[in-house]
């Protein structure tokens, strides 16, 4: 093995000069260093100082540059046995990837376009699931009525005290009436309320929506529980006469409201969907698809819990009569079909 | 947790059909992550509590309760999207993950969207805080459940929560449902090519290679040598690959002692351009021969 090469094969000898020339990874390389080089500069900068500290010139290069640093890469891959420049173009084009392809700061144009046609398409692409839980949370409501109806003590199991507020079966008219006319109570407090309201709904909201990775059974759940103790509330109204100002006093922010919760059960459900019947797509892409859809629509139903919020801790103060109450109910809720049923159609309509 | 191991490579395929290696972002970087966004959040509800605290000495009793909600409404906000915000707002990192450099990117290599982000930041709170508080105190949210169903409750969210341990991309619950993956941001240093710092060196004519004696190695063993020349590794290794080289190839006899590194820097590059002529022929020599 230490032999010296037959003399013959000397004159295959590679001299080294020739040998720049025959480096087409060098030649390469020292022609395309000086775009990877302003490449890596601009990607510092976004890096440190975010996509805003690009001035309109260096914006309009990011693309260009990173494309070239993406068939750099390729070239490389394929003619480049220097390992550490194709590790830096891979590291280079993935960070340049990053910056390119990651979410865009909209502000409130994309706001104003989410609220425009983007939540209420989304809705509506949740049509079958949305019907599901509206139909679970009836379902629970008229459960919770009738058991209760039948014997009342079963209330206790059915409505937590912090939202019986001391109202039960054993109640009297008066006390029942006092319950559902709040205007004794400052408007400064009730707005403390309303806002601890609106934390606590939200975050059942966003929980639903985290439930449905668990095939959407604890979202079914919670449907229908909630559906039982609005029955079993209703149910005892009824029992002393008061069912019509029970619904007057509830439903001018609970069309919002459980409009919202529905919303983000069909959010969860759509989730669990996703999972177990995931059809031609494969399971985990068919999560993320649907998953992406739905946390958008409890955004939404996150501002709808907001404005039930608001409604109930000042509006329905200054609207006392029954009369009064029912049409704000009745405004909200045409509200919302409107919204859900026109809103992004008519944009759908122009865009095909 | 887990940092020790390998790392985790993850190829993305960009729009543009190019595969981008990405490394997984370990558990243990991830959770030291949210420690650190954990304490800015805390910093951040600490901040609105002294301006209330300052609001409400300003303000006094006729203002306390509106004080009150908007604290309630903050407190919500800052809890909830706390790390939404920040994704958004820095291209995938909040504060912690900027600090450890890692980052959020898209499963399918498409862009990272506003909905990916907030639906993987929707799932946080059944995912950590829920686990958090039912160890500590089980009452306030089990109630008076019994036993076997708090058992059962516990088990499941603690499954949640470890949820990453138990997969190939690190990916939590909220990963799943949004299709992300958290990674390492890469970094990359453009070294000069050795081929190039060779030339400035003396020329030297005694280093002509036969081209038998380049088709013996391979790729990796190119690779190896490189980094080795990169590290500027000791002479007493030089030395000794030196030797070893030498004798793979039949190095003659006559031209034997040489210094070391000049010999290998030389080496290196004839192979290369050996080794990259034979590529472009459409012939990849991975290993050596023999």
């Amino acid at each position: 093995m230490t032999d010296a090469p037959p003399v013959s094969q000397r004159s295959a000898q590679l001299a080294p000069g020739a040998l720049r020339a025959r480096l087409k990874s060098f030649e390469f390389r020292k022609e395309r260093e000086e775009s990877w080089r302003e490449l890596e500069e601009l990607v510092a900068r976004v890096e440190t100082k975010g996509i805003a500290a690009l001035s309109a010139d260096d914006l309009h290069r990011l693309p260009a540059l990173y494309r070239a640093a993406l068939s750099s890469l390729s070239v490389a891959r394929a003619i480049s046995l220097d390992r550490n420049a194709v590790a830096y173009l891979e590291s280079l084009a993935a960070r340049a990837y990053v910056c390119v392809y990651s979410t865009r700061r909209g502000g409130w144009a994309s706001l104003v376009r989410f609220l425009d046609s983007g939540f209420p398409d989304l809705v509506r692409s949740l049509r079958r699931p949305l019907w599901l839980a509206a139909a679970l949370l009836l379902l629970g409501t008229a459960c919770g009525f009738a058991l209760t109806v039948a014997e009342p003590e079963r209330y206790y199991s059915f409505v937590e005290p912090a939202m019986a507020a001391g109202r039960g079966p054993t109640s009297t008219r008066e006390e029942l009436l006092r319950g559902l006319v709040d205007s004794d109570s400052p408007v400064s407090r009730l707005s403390q309320f309303a806002s601890f309201l609106f934390s606590h709904n939200a975050k059942i909201g966003m929980a639903c929506f985290a439930l449905g990775f668990f095939a959407g059974v604890p979202v079914m759940l919670l449907l229908f529980t909630n559906g039982l103790s609005l029955g079993a509330m209703i149910a005892v109204h009824w029992q002393k006469g008061l069912a019509l100002d029970f619904l007057a006093w509830v439903l001018p922010h609970g069309v919002t409201e459980l409009l919202a919760v529905c919303l983000c059960g069909a959010a969860g459900l759509a989730v669990g969907e996703s999972l177990v019947f995931p059809g031609m797509h494969r399971r985990l892409d068919h999560l993320a698809e649907r998953g992406r859809t739905a946390g958008a629509v409890v955004i939404g139903a996150v501002g709808m819990f907001f404005i039930a919020a608001l409604i109930e801790g000042f509006f329905r103060q200054l609207v006392d009569g029954l009369v009064a109450r029912a049409t704000l109910a009745f405004a909200t809720g045409t509200v919302w079909l409107f919204y859900f049923t026109m809103a992004g159609a008519r944009r759908r309509g122009g865009a095909r | 947790m887990r940092s020790g191991t390998s790392a985790l490579r993850l190829e993305l395929l960009t729009p543009e059909h190019v595969t981008l290696p990405f490394e997984v972002a370990a558990v243990s970087q991830r959770f030291l992550a949210m420690i650190v966004d954990l304490f800015v959040m805390g910093g951040l509800l600490l901040g609105v509590v002294l301006l209330l605290m300052a609001a409400f000495a300003i303000g006094g009793t006729s203002a306390d309760s509106y004080i009150g909600a908007i604290a309630v409404i903050l407190f919500f906000l800052i809890r909830n999207f706390y790390f939404s915000f920040s994704e958004l707002r820095w291209q995938g990192q909040t504060f912690g993950k900027r600090r450890l450099g890692l980052r959020v990117v898209a499963r399918d290599g498409g862009p990272l969207s506003a909905e990916m982000v907030l639906s993987r930041n929707l799932t946080r709170d059944i995912e950590h805080f829920l686990p958090v508080i039912v160890l500590f105190s089980p009452e306030l949210i089990l109630g008076e459940a019994p036993g076997w169903t708090r058992f059962g409750c516990l088990l499941w969210l603690l499954l949640v929560a470890v949820l990453p341990l138990f997969n190939r991309q690190r990916a939590r619950l909220g990963d799943l449902v949004a299709g992300t993956v958290v990674v390492v941001a890469p970094r990359g240093v453009l070294l000069p090519d050795l081929v190039h710092e060779g030339e400035r060196r003396p020329k030297a004519p005694e280093f002509s290679f036969t081209r038998e004696q380049l088709d013996i190695y391979g790729i990796e063993e190119l690779q190896v040598l490189e980094e080795v020349l990169r590290r500027d590794a000791s002479d007493e290794l030089y030395g000794d690959i030196c030797e070893r080289i030498k004798r793979k190839i039949g190095w003659s006899r006559k031209r034997w002692d040489v210094p070391p590194e000049a010999f290998l820097r030389a080496f290196y590059a004839a192979q290369r351009a050996r080794l990259e002529q034979k590529m472009l022929l459409g012939k990849r020599q991975e290993r050596k021969i023999r």
